[in-house]
């Protein structure tokens, strides 16, 4: 064993000279390795990481859809309720100017020899 | 384009496409049959500028603040280079109304369909934001002028009849400025153009005589919803009537329908009968003659001048008259006028539900529990099976109506249904290839109970 270290001892300098003479940057490159095997290592983490964020994001877009659809489905059920809806409620306008004409330009001149006195004296106050 | 030269049968004339008055037809711009101002003879321009004179005039003298401008194709042809254009069919007027809010704009437009009826126009109601006002020149039918509605809404939004919204500024439009129109000067929006890009676009500078109206869904779903359509093919049963020369022919009167025969022999003699479509009063005409108490009405114009002029001439005793039954106003005016009398009454509409859009049977309920408040009758049939369920071009519908439904719809008005007869019948004298095969309808008896309060 001593042997075998003596002439590791009296190798190892020449044979250093020698890699260096040969391969000047292999202490950089060797350096390099450990460095990316390192980063491949947090790259596996990171993929990790992400494959999880992923799932996560995954999951959650599925839900999103899944939401989307409902409230699509729900405007899709809306939508013509709505737009009947404002027909309604525009429709209400020519309603009001059909009565209101009526009301001032028939109703009014026909009944207007039946006013009772009498009655109008019994018509509520109204605010002032 | 392409052109080519094609001949019909062996005749060496040129193919005239003609109304019976000789007047040239052309398709316009909503794609029915029509008239081109070109087609009438050299005095129908500065005659469709005088009546439209008249009609500013009478507005001038009952509202002097509203404005009134030349617009559409009046405003169009003219602002271009002076001219009417040769291929319109009428002149087009609008207004700017002073309110803000659409139930107000249209008790306006009411108002001014009144004064034009007082001043004797013959103004026929569009829409509760579009008047028609019809001339006659030498016993035909004239050009017609329109009159539109515009108001600038509490955002802003200039909405004017038939096409236009846009935020606009009132100091756009008035005070109106003059434009030359065939050599008078007419008043004119103060910003022409913003009108005529609204109406027409930004090509409205080159002439395009096969220009079609494109409305966009959210114009015409408002004045659908705040003017609605009086009309409701109006136009389309005029038309016919106007250029059905074959069924002109046909002596009035002398072709009562199986309808107007069984009824007259369900009826008490002598009672009094309102017939409510009576399209050409042959039915009318016929059951005076029978000795019935008649009055009958339509929407379309010519038809009941030509019966009203019929029954002079026969002695029949049958009153016509020009009536709108999608006219709320009208139809309920009518209710009390017949009410007033304190008489039963016989009211007959046949071959009326089918033709008759569902927006209108509310009002058509509305009037029968009025008519029939004295005691009386209504009969009306229905179509068992549909010729035209869905509107057409330039043709009526026509589609069956099922009688629960009728019946779910009168129970409001105190109508019930007593009585039910099918019956075939020929459907004739209509814009459809019917044929001559009957067509299965439904006959209703129908009558008013008073309400239990």
């Amino acid at each position: 064993m001593a042997a075998t270290g003596a002439v590791k001892r009296l190798v190892r300098a020449p044979a250093k000279a020698f890699r260096k003479a040969l391969f000047p940057d292999y202490e950089v490159v060797l350096r390099d390795i450990r460095l990316a095997f390192e980063s491949v290592e947090a790259a596996h983490r990171g993929i990790a990481d992400l494959q999880v964020e992923n799932a996560a994001l995954r999951s959650r877009l599925d839900e999103a859809h899944l939401r989307l659809d409902e409230a699509q489905g729900r405007l899709d059920e809306a939508l013509p309720r709505l737009a009947e809806g404002l027909l309604e409620e525009r429709r209400l306008n020519l309603r009001i100017a059909e009565l209101t004409d009526l009301v001032t330009e028939i109703v009014l001149p026909l009944h207007d020899r039946d006013i009772d006195p009498q009655q109008l004296q019994r018509l509520a106050p109204d605010t002032l | 384009m392409l052109t080519a030269t094609a001949r019909f049968g062996d005749s060496d004339q040129p193919l005239r496409f003609d109304d019976r008055h000789g007047i040239g037809l052309v398709i316009n711009k909503f794609g029915r049959i029509g008239h081109a101002l070109a087609d009438y003879d050299p005095g129908m321009v500065q005659r469709l500028l005088d009546n439209l004179d008249l009609i500013r005039a009478a507005l001038a003298e009952h509202r002097p603040d509203l404005p009134v401008y030349v617009m559409s194709g009046t405003l169009l042809g003219p602002y271009r280079d002076g001219r009417i254009m040769p291929h319109d069919d009428d002149a087009d007027l609008g207004y700017l109304s002073p309110y803000d809010h659409p139930a107000d704009v249209v008790r306006e437009a009411f108002q001014l369909g009144r004064i034009l009826r007082a001043a004797g126009f013959e103004a026929i109601r569009a829409s509760a934001g579009h008047l028609q006002v019809h001339f006659s020149h030498e016993g035909r039918p004239d050009a017609y002028v329109d009159l539109f509605t515009g108001f600038i809404d509490e955002q802003g939004w200039w909405q004017h009849t038939f096409a236009i919204r846009l935020q606009a500024r009132r100091d756009q439009v008035v005070p109106t400025i003059a434009i030359d129109v065939e050599g008078r000067p007419e008043p004119a929006p103060r910003d022409p153009e913003l009108m005529l890009e609204a109406n027409y676009g930004p090509g409205w500078k080159v002439p395009d005589p096969s220009y079609r109206f494109d409305i966009p869904r959210s114009v015409q779903d408002r004045f659908w919803g705040w003017f609605s359509d009086y009309g409701m093919d109006r136009t389309m049963w005029e038309d016919f009537y106007r250029y059905d020369i074959e069924g002109a022919r046909v002596p009035l009167g002398s072709a009562p329908s199986d309808y107007a025969r069984w009824l007259a022999g369900r009826i008490p003699a002598g009672a009094r009968v309102l017939e409510l479509g009576t399209g050409r009063g042959h039915d009318a005409l016929w059951l005076a003659a029978q000795g019935f108490d008649v009055e009958a009405l339509d929407y379309v114009r010519w038809p009941m001048r030509a019966a009203a002029e019929a029954a002079r001439e026969q002695g029949a005793g049958a009153r016509f008259r020009v009536l709108n039954l999608y006219d709320l106003r009208r139809v309920v005016a009518l209710g009390a006028e017949m009410g007033a009398r304190r008489e039963p009454l016989v009211v007959y509409a046949r071959g009326l539900l089918g033709n008759y859009w569902d927006i209108g049977r509310p009002v058509l309920l509305r009037g029968l529990s009025m008519l029939l408040r004295s005691g009386g009758q209504a009969h009306l049939d229905v179509p068992r099976s549909s010729l035209l369920p869905q509107p057409g071009t330039g043709v009526p519908m026509h589609r069956a109506v099922p009688v629960e439904t009728l019946r779910a719809e009168m129970a409001p008005y105190g109508l019930r249904i007593d009585a039910l007869h099918d019956a075939d019948e020929v459907v004739e004298d209509t814009p459809w290839e019917a044929g001559t095969d009957p067509l299965p309808t439904t006959r209703m008896v129908v009558t008013w109970q008073r309400p239990v309060r």
